[in-house]
């Protein structure tokens, strides 16, 4: 227990101090002595990632935590000695003197030994092997990315790049690093890719949005509720009605780039934002940046007189499906009494539709794990 | 949900930032004034109205969608061309706007509008369809936000100066609307008349432009003189 709490606290650490990092890592050093292949500094560093990346429930923690740093500055004894040497006038900056150090010694030899081959020397996105990759790797210099806390258009935090970097993009030829290299090599590489755009530069870093940190119980009941939720907000619209990515819209889909995209098919299982509950909350919420999925953060504090107007459905449902959503309207409170409620009891009810439409999307994809391995995408790595 | 305050705090920094370095406010006593008519020459073009073949979208759009992107009044005036002064460092202060944008038989309206940097934009659906607000500024989108229900609104500050295109990917690929957004208050967008007006310029030598969705951008170089109007008629054609 006290091993599992100083590994939670070790990654929180990591993501917002290096130094700390390195004192949480000795730390937790000694119950992960046998931790395979891994000698000196980089097994201090890869234990508690490997340990923490098979306990799920501990990073989902450890990122609240982290997003929770990232909205409010840590105390001064929380951070770094060379933060905490700066003049405390300066606003947070996503690239100050430390992180630009960081970038400049570390995490550009990182980024060209472990990134450059796809990203590019120059972070376009246009490295050697970018040919022969079904998806294009991220192209760093325009600094739009798909998997944030942060909201629509918005720059994501250290936090969120770590992220991904650490779990890699499933269905991709991104792996996941976490066990690859050591975090502090992770933590230069996105300080690195940071100063590929110069939006990093040019923005300040807005607060994430307040996600929550603990996911409900997702049972059955909530995949009834979700299948409503699903229906009413029209996700189909693009997803289809039974979750395929075949919506009447989804034809016309383009990127910012204007390239055709195709509709997120969940009954494939594999999430390129992540499978886990919260990672499908969050990329819900946030929408996913250069597509043309909308963020539906704001979307979900509508009461039933805003749905009022069955036309829409009646186009697609069964006369059976329509009285469900029309029993489901009626247990809804109206805008005005959503509006009325204190500010924490309409955010719970906003979130509650949100995992329900989680735990229904989960439920699209409910096919073996051993099927989706052979069979429907077998190059994913986790 | 997030810290609306803080958020709003940030992102005002953005555009007070750049007012300081891009356009100086002062007393503009005896300014000038830059006017005229923008015009379609030749024939009009016909252009046909969007079909909504997507059976659950023809209750809230109709089956037949007007083409709004050429509205021409008497004489070929040309409406939503949007006109400003070029680089202008100096002049009257700005003014906040609260924009509005409104879906509404999927449909934006306005279609384009102008509007200087730090003013409000909210955007209203009156439609019992989805919409996504896809708003793209400088090639990556400044927000794209879901709008599922008739009557919901959205609030957005317009933090930088730059034109932004607003579309829909729920299906109406035709759905396209504009926001000019400047940080100076010489900037005027053309009604059914056709007719623009840029008062209180300061004396000098300006270059102004004008934009319209379907054409390329015009430009020329007019002196103003303290008290005196100079005038540019455009075409278009």
């Amino acid at each position: 227990m006290l091993v599992s709490l100083m590994q939670r606290a070790g990654a929180a650490a990591c993501v917002t101090s290096f130094a700390l990092c390195i004192a949480a890592a000795a730390s937790a050093q000694a119950p992960n002595a046998e931790a395979p292949g891994a000698t000196g500094t980089d097994a201090a560093q890869a234990a508690p990632a490997r340990a923490l990346a098979t306990d799920d429930t501990a990073q989902s923690e450890a990122e609240g935590a982290n997003t929770a740093l990232q909205a409010a500055p840590p105390a001064s004894q929380e951070r770094p000695a060379e933060i905490a040497a700066e003049p405390a006038a300066a606003p947070p900056a996503h690239l100050d003197a430390t992180k630009l150090a960081i970038a400049d010694q570390r995490g550009r030899s990182v980024y060209r030994r472990r990134c450059a081959a796809c990203h590019g020397l120059l972070g376009d996105g246009r490295g050697a092997a970018a040919r022969f990759l079904e998806v294009a790797p991220r192209d760093f210099t325009i600094g739009v990315y798909k998997w944030r806390t942060t909201g629509s258009g918005e720059l994501p935090t250290d936090a969120d790049l770590l992220r991904t970097v650490r779990r890699g993009v499933p269905g991709t030829a991104m792996p996941g690093w976490d066990g690859l290299m050591p975090i502090r090599d992770m933590w230069a590489a996105v300080q690195y890719i940071k100063t590929l755009s110069p939006r990093f530069r040019e923005e300040q870093p807005v607060a994430p949005l307040d996600l929550p940190a603990s996911v409900p119980q997702l049972d059955a009941a909530a995949r009834r509720r979700g299948r409503l939720v699903y229906v009413l907000l029209q996700c189909w619209t693009c997803h289809g009605i039974t979750g395929q990515g075949d919506g009447p819209a989804a034809a016309t889909l383009r990127d910012d780039n204007q390239q055709p995209i195709v509709a997120y098919d969940f009954t494939r299982g594999q999430m390129r934002g992540g499978t886990r509950p919260i990672d499908i909350y969050r990329t819900f919420a946030t929408g996913v940046n250069g597509t043309p999925m909308p963020s539906y953060d704001e979307a979900l504090l509508v009461g039933r007189n805003g749905y009022a107007d069955l036309g829409r459905y009646r186009a697609v449902l069964t006369a059976e499906g329509l009285r469900e959503l029309e029993a489901f309207l009626r247990n809804m409170p109206t805008t005005e009494a959503l509006w009325a409620m204190p500010a924490a009891t309409r955010t719970a009810w906003g979130n509650r539709m949100r995992w329900d439409l989680v735990a229904y999307v989960l439920s699209l994809s409910d096919t073996s794990t051993l099927w989706r391995y052979l069979w429907a995408a077998p190059y994913v790595t986790r | 949900m997030r810290s609306r305050a803080a958020r709003i705090a940030l992102l005002s920094l953005i555009p007070l930032g750049s007012l300081l370095v891009g356009y100086a406010a002062q007393p503009v006593s005896s300014g000038g004034t830059i006017q005229g008519t923008v015009r379609l020459t030749g024939p009009v073009p016909q252009l046909p109205p969007h079909q909504v073949t997507d059976p659950s979208q023809q209750q809230a759009c109709t089956a037949t969608v007007p083409n709004d992107e050429l509205v021409v009044g008497a004489g070929g005036a040309l409406a939503n061309a949007v006109v400003w002064i070029e680089g202008i460092t100096a002049g009257a202060p700005t003014q906040h706007a609260e924009l509005t944008l409104d879906q509404r038989g999927c449909r934006y309206v306005p279609r384009v509008q102008a509007a200087a940097v730090g003013s409000q934009l909210t955007v209203i659906s009156s439609d019992a369809t989805l919409h996504n607000v896809h708003a793209m500024q400088s090639k990556r989108a400044a927000f794209n936000l879901a709008m599922p229900a008739k009557g919901m609104r959205v609030t957005r500050p317009l933090a930088r100066p730059g034109i932004i295109e607003v579309k829909c990917d729920a299906g109406h690929t035709w759905m396209h609307a504009w926001i000019h957004v400047f940080d100076h208050p010489y900037f005027a967008v053309t009604g059914a008349d056709g007719h623009f007006q840029l008062p209180s310029v300061p004396p000098g030598h300006y270059t102004v432009k004008v934009w319209h969705e379907r054409y390329p951008v015009q430009t020329q170089q007019l002196d103003v003189a303290a008290g005196r109007s100079a005038t540019w008629n455009v075409s278009f054609h």
